[in-house]
């Protein structure tokens, strides 16, 4: 077995015992519920208005409150299972052990991140089975799934965008709980920034580089292209007493958004491994 | 063969703190005691050799191989126990054994099987599906070595593996290393308790203030005291006129203040013959009496102190 596998086999064993797995699972539960059936039988009417027809409730939660529900979802299981990543090694000092075994730094870190990937993939899937679930039981059959599995790899780069803070921030600030707060507090920031700069100035390519706020978009994006290629995304952002109307095509939007969020999280996470590569212990 | 030779290692923290020259040869199927008071550098040289801080200069070799870049080649030849084991709390003693073993890359089979034996060996077993959390200190101490065991690492860094223990724990913790060093492990431990070190290591460093002090065979340091004996002795009132007048007395090599007791002098001394008649002059010429003079065992913890006192 190779160092990396058994960072995996380490960090994965080490999730499975803590509590914190437990209550994101419940989290993801409920954003699923709240996703597939909550919203489309609460709230229509308010943010959007719900017809009950094939896979419409997908294709209308994906234009309005898939970016709610996908910002609640990167943000809250995002800062969970990434505030701990590597801070928590720190903080209790097992990163001692971990740095005395014939492991490089490197693969410790990319041993982390594999497993924090497969642990987001997980999450996805559950959250997009319970979500179609509910959207069955409420709306029937969708019959029409072909969006399910970039849909799903959305929500997973969605997640990993978020917790690739704790990669960053956790060998610089090594306590958890700070990791988790710099994670909201920046994913906040970056949220109340969009909203200002799309309603004072409108939509422009630069848009789609504010971080988070792309990461959060990615998940409906995805399933805007797969069920309708060729279309026009129309969409009206009202924020600060401005309303704004942008059409762009579900391509251009699903492509701008990914290729944002991409680059920003490879940013973020080689910015993490460089740090966690030359972090010293303090005397 | 020697299974760690450190030259020149030299490691300065941003507070300043740190060693600055430390030399150490450890050689293999030895049991060498690394000594030094609270601050001298001893758990930072053991954080250099295992690759958990980076050095500024110098050069490590374990079993002849360059620890340069942390080469996990040889970094797995090494097995260490920091002075504070920090274990995950949610994991099982047994647990822990396994995903230190993954990490070591360690096959699933070989990691079930040093597992129970390693674990066994330290007295773990009956408590091996116990919490790590609900382990006292002493357990603690003992699952960390058996991590540190895993593999088979040629050379065992353990940083005061007895350190707040009960008494009975650090017996019994000596007691396996002694049985381990008999089976041919090379094992490099710093300790606090100088009498226990004295009979369980052959070679002995001491550094003081981020240097070497000294690097020999621990009956060779002691035999440098040997031959000279060692008096306690109690007068009315001391001065350094006191000290300086029986240091120039023949055959007398040392004379040392107790910082224990006020008005108390260690003499160290190649004779015996009318010893207490000179020392008891001398006291008179200055006035003050000599209560008494007894003579005491010389020991690993003299020469240590003399050592850092005479650096000091």
């Amino acid at each position: 077995m190779s160092a990396i596998t058994g960072m995996v086999k380490y960090q994965g064993i080490i999730d499975l015992k803590a509590a914190k797995t437990y209550v994101v699972l419940a989290l993801v539960f409920f954003l699923a519920i709240a996703y597939g059936y909550l919203l489309p039988k609460f709230a229509s009417g308010i943010l959007f208005v719900y017809t009950k027809s094939s896979y419409v409730w997908m294709l209308t939660t994906s234009s309005i409150f898939v970016t709610v529900i996908a910002g609640l979802v990167g943000l809250l299981v995002g800062a969970f299972i990434g505030s701990d990543v590597i801070a928590q090694e720190f903080e209790s000092g097992t990163i001692i052990k971990l740095f005395s075994l014939p492991i490089r730094r490197q693969d410790i870190y990319l041993g982390k991140f594999i497993e924090k990937f497969l642990f987001s993939l997980v999450l996805s899937l559950i959250f997009v089975l319970v979500a179609i679930i509910c959207g069955y039981t409420f709306s029937g059959n969708q019959g029409y799934f072909q969006w399910l599995l970039p849909f799903t790899m959305g929500i997973v780069l969605l997640i990993i965008g978020f917790s690739s803070l704790g990669f960053l921030f956790g060998p610089l600030v090594r306590q958890s709980s700070f990791v988790f707060g710099i994670i909201f507090g920046i994913s906040l920031f970056f949220m109340v920034i969009y909203g200002i700069i799309v309603s004072k100035v409108g939509y422009s390519y630069g848009t789609f580089a504010i971080p988070f706020m792309n990461m959060s978009l990615v998940p409906g994006s995805i399933m805007n292209y797969a069920i309708n290629p060729s279309g026009i995304f129309h969409f009206v952002y009202t924020s600060f007493g401005n309303s704004r109307a942008y059409n762009i095509s579900t391509w251009e939007y699903m492509i701008l958004n990914v290729v944002f969020a991409s680059i920003e999280i490879l940013f973020i996470l080689g910015l993490g491994f460089v740090l966690f590569g030359k972090a010293e212990l303090r005397s | 063969m020697e299974a760690l030779v450190v030259k020149n290692l030299c490691k300065i923290y941003s507070n300043g703190k740190g060693i600055k020259e430390i030399n150490l040869n450890v050689e293999k199927g030895k049991i060498h005691a690394l000594l030094g008071n609270n601050g001298s550098g001893k758990s930072t040289t053991m954080k250099c050799i295992t690759g958990i801080v980076f050095p500024d200069s110098g050069s490590i070799e374990v079993m002849g191989n360059d620890l340069r870049n942390n080469d996990p080649k040889v970094k797995s030849r090494i097995g260490f126990c920091p002075d504070l084991p920090t274990l995950p709390k949610n994991l099982t003693g047994r647990q822990c054994m396994h995903v230190y073993g993954y990490i070591r890359g360690l096959s699933k089979d070989q990691v079930r099987l040093e597992s129970e034996d390693l674990l066994e060996k330290v007295g773990l077993l009956d408590a091996s599906d116990v919490k790590v959390s609900k382990y006292s200190r002493g357990m603690l101490q003992r699952l960390d070595l058996a991590i540190a065991m895993e593999g088979g690492p040629d050379l065992l860094i353990l940083d005061e593996p007895t350190a707040g223990l009960d008494p009975s724990s650090a017996t019994n913790l000596r007691a396996l290393l002694k049985k381990e060093a008999s089976e041919g492990q090379t094992i490099l431990l710093s300790d606090h308790q100088l009498s226990e070190v004295e009979r369980l290591c052959s070679d002995v460093t001491i550094i003081n203030e981020g240097r070497t002090v000294i690097e020999s065979k621990m009956s060779d340091l002691l035999e440098r005291v040997k031959g000279s004996f060692k008096y306690v002795a109690e007068f009315s009132s001391v001065n350094d006129k006191l000290v300086c007048d029986i240091e120039k007395v023949s055959g007398i090599v040392r004379v040392d203040m107790d910082h224990n007791y006020s008005n108390t002098l260690i003499i160290y001394t190649n004779k015996r013959d009318q010893l207490n008649e000179e020392v008891s002059k001398i006291a008179k010429v200055l006035g003050y009496s000599l209560y008494s003079l007894a003579e005491s065992r010389t020991t690993l913890e003299d020469v240590f102190l003399s050592l850092v006192n005479t650096e000091e």
